[in-house]
């Protein structure tokens, strides 16, 4: 498998007012060629952030630290912001799907417009050709009647034709990564389920790797080969879905899981087990684990040193953790 | 469970909520939104019922027409036994504090600069429901029944993370005492591990209070987990009903079996024996809804007389409902 693209150590820090923000805080993934892996992680842990990084789209005053972002055999984070080094990277290399349909296209342009434009930028196509591509590719995402539906604008469209656009969108120029962010919020479930069985067909046709940040650990189970999960701007499990998932061995990742009502079973039969209290506060973390006020499993140990580094329990499975779940009774 | 043992609470029968469309300058009628399009169903006492569907479906509308925040076309409503279905402002007075609602969004639904402490009194105040020395020691008992610091009384929404906003939003509609509580999807959009700390609250205060509620959502594994029946409705009308289990276990409407595929479960083993089949298409226009069943263009069994005309709710078996003639 070829690594298309190799995340190592990213740091993005947000100062506030009342201090630093370790949004993103030693965060190292890879993707391999045509795979598609999760990113999993209750709001505020970094995987927003982490994502955005990755194509410098952080926000002044948020800065990105440290780290390598390497796509390509090249550093994309010795690209300045908004060097055209790294605007052909957005679009070109990697690019966005943002699962908000209603503000995600621009509601004064034609749908056809706002694609022919990525085009005529990225592949100096002219507009002729850009156009017979944008019509191949609203046919590709399923747009009934592409070539007359090009001049419509964003509200002739129902929601789900919307996304397909925004997906059609991403993928104009054959980028080697997708990153799709899901709000929690959005889509039906019929939909959801429309739109990532077609993502995940046209990945496997074009060779495309795809990222899915979200914290629908049933997505998850049924689209991603590998996942990672993440805590407080750290990533604190990772491997391979079905084992990561039957064998959680970090208590956060195991407390995630057990706050899923699952189908088929009612309150009657087994009761959740949700993980206690929220989300810590970013601003000045303590230096052991941010997990430890709600972990269940803590040991003295946890207390007294820092929060661990990665470590192998198993083939490519990774935890941040001292205690292995697996060795618990 | 078993109906005849039970006492039944609210009674719906044909109910419809129509809402006009209004065009041109003189504002004609030129057509008609039928969100909840004739529906029945009944809220046994001491009893959590699901209303499942995707956005659009009327769950919403239905839950405001029972709160009679709307007023339904047409169609009746018992609340123990009274009709309020046709109430006038006047005569719905004494009958508000029966009926509670949590809704979707903590942070509009409430005031965001108020103290907990008055939010949750404030109902208190306006039914009469107590005097002044015992008003704190309610508000104290409330919080603590939804998992709350009664301490936290003093401190303001803004305060406040989601879940916590949820439970004082839920507080307050405990407060007087309601004998039925609507609740909106008022868990979707937050995190995992609130979500599953909220529904196990309430799980808890069917318990300890009593409680009957209608829970809205669009999330069928949440739906089913918490309720003892669930409706699961589509396009302004039930397709099925039945208890959670006979839902999960014995799904009828082709609706049902679409929801139940497409919803994952995380879990590995049980998901990879999991058939999913895409579900083509979108919701219908709910202006101008198809003809006969509203899932006809949708459905993979459809025949015929699908098309002309709409299947009635029928029972198939103990508890359990289904719209569809090919079931």
């Amino acid at each position: 498998m070829v690594t298309v693209l190799d995340v190592q150590d990213l740091r993005t820090y947000l100062p506030t007012k009342k201090g630093i923000v370790k949004a993103v805080d030693g965060v190292s993934f890879h993707i391999d060629e045509g795979e598609i892996i999760g990113i999993a992680g209750e709001s505020g842990c970094g995987k927003t952030e982490t994502m955005l990084s990755i194509v410098q789209l952080i926000q002044p005053p948020g800065k990105i630290m440290s780290g390598r972002v390497i796509i390509d055999d090249e550093d994309i984070l010795q690209l300045k912001a908004n060097s055209p080094g790294m605007r052909s990277v957005r679009g070109r290399k990697m690019s966005f799907i943002f699962t908000d349909p209603k503000t995600s296209l621009n509601p004064t342009l034609a749908i056809g417009r706002q694609i022919t434009e990525v085009l005529e930028t990225h592949l100096d196509m002219d507009k002729q050709a850009a156009r017979e591509r944008t019509v191949e590719l609203l046919d590709m995402v399923g747009v009934p009647d592409a070539g007359a539906r090009m001049d419509d604008r964003p509200f002739q469209f129902s929601n789900g034709m919307r996304q397909r656009v925004m997906i059609a969108m991403a993928l104009a120029c054959n980028p080697m990564v997708v990153i799709t962010d899901e709000p929690t919020n959005v889509a039906d479930i019929t939909t959801k389920s429309q739109l990532l069985e077609l993502m995940k067909g046209l990945v496997s046709g074009l060779n495309t790797s795809l990222i899915i940040t979200t914290q629908n650990l049933g997505m998850l189970t049924r689209y991603a080969r590998r996942v990672y999960v993440m805590y407080a701007g750290r990533i604190v499990e990772s491997g391979p879905t079905t084992v990561v998932f039957n064998n959680p061995c970090h208590p956060y990742t195991l407390g995630l899981l057990r706050s899923v009502p699952r189908l088929g079973v009612n309150k009657s039969i087994k009761k959740l087990n949700p993980l206690l209290g929220f989300t810590p506060d970013l601003i000045d973390m303590p230096p052991h684990c941010a997990f430890l006020p709600r972990c269940t499993y803590k040991t003295e140990r946890c207390e007294r040193e820092p929060w661990p580094d990665m470590r192998p329990v198993g083939e490519d499975h990774q935890i941040r953790c001292y205690v292995d779940l697996r060795e618990i009774p | 469970m078993n109906k005849s043992h039970q006492e039944i609470l609210v009674e719906v029968n044909n109910l419809k909520m129509y809402f006009p469309v209004r065009r041109g300058i003189f504002r004609r009628k030129v057509g008609e939104v039928k969100a909840v399009d004739d529906i029945d169903f009944t809220i046994m006492r001491n009893e959590i019922l699901g209303l499942v569907g995707e956005s659009g479906c009327g769950k919403t509308t239905t839950g405001r027409c029972i709160s009679r925040l709307y007023k339904p076309t047409s169609g009746s409503i018992f609340l123990e036994g009274t009709e309020i279905s046709a109430m006038s402002e006047k005569q719905l007075k004494p009958i508000r504090r029966s009926i509670g609602i949590v809704f979707q969004n903590p942070y509009t639904s409430m005031p965001p600069g108020q103290r907990v402490g008055n939010i949750i009194g404030n109902p208190l105040i306006t039914y009469h429901l107590t005097d002044g020395t015992e008003y704190k020691d309610r508000i104290a008992e409330l919080l603590h029944s939804v998992g709350l610091d009664p301490a936290m009384a003093n401190r303001t929404l803004t305060e406040l993370s989601p879940g916590q906003r949820q439970r004082v939003a839920i507080a307050r509609t405990l407060a007087p005492q309601p004998s039925l509580v609507i609740c909106d999807d008022p868990v979707s959009g937050m995190d995992v591990s609130v979500q599953a700390q909220l529904i196990n609250l309430l799980d808890e205060l069917q318990e300890s209070l009593g409680l009957t509620c209608l829970f809205l959502t669009r999330d069928l594994a949440m739906g089913q987990y918490i309720s003892d029946r669930v409706a699961v409705m589509y396009s302004g009308r039930i397709v099925e009903l039945a208890t959670s289990r006979e839902l999960c276990e014995n799904p009828l409407h082709p609706y049902t079996r679409a929801l139940i595929s497409a919803t994952p479960v995380p879990d590995p083993v049980l998901e990879s024996k999991r058939h999913y089949t895409v579900l083509p298409g979108e919701a219908p226009d709910p202006v101008t809804p198809p003809t006969g069943c509203h899932f006809h263009p949708r459905c993979p069994i459809a025949v015929g007389e699908c098309h002309e005309e709409r299947p009635p709710l029928r029972e198939v078996g103990v508890d359990h409902y289904v719209a569809c003639i090919k079931a």
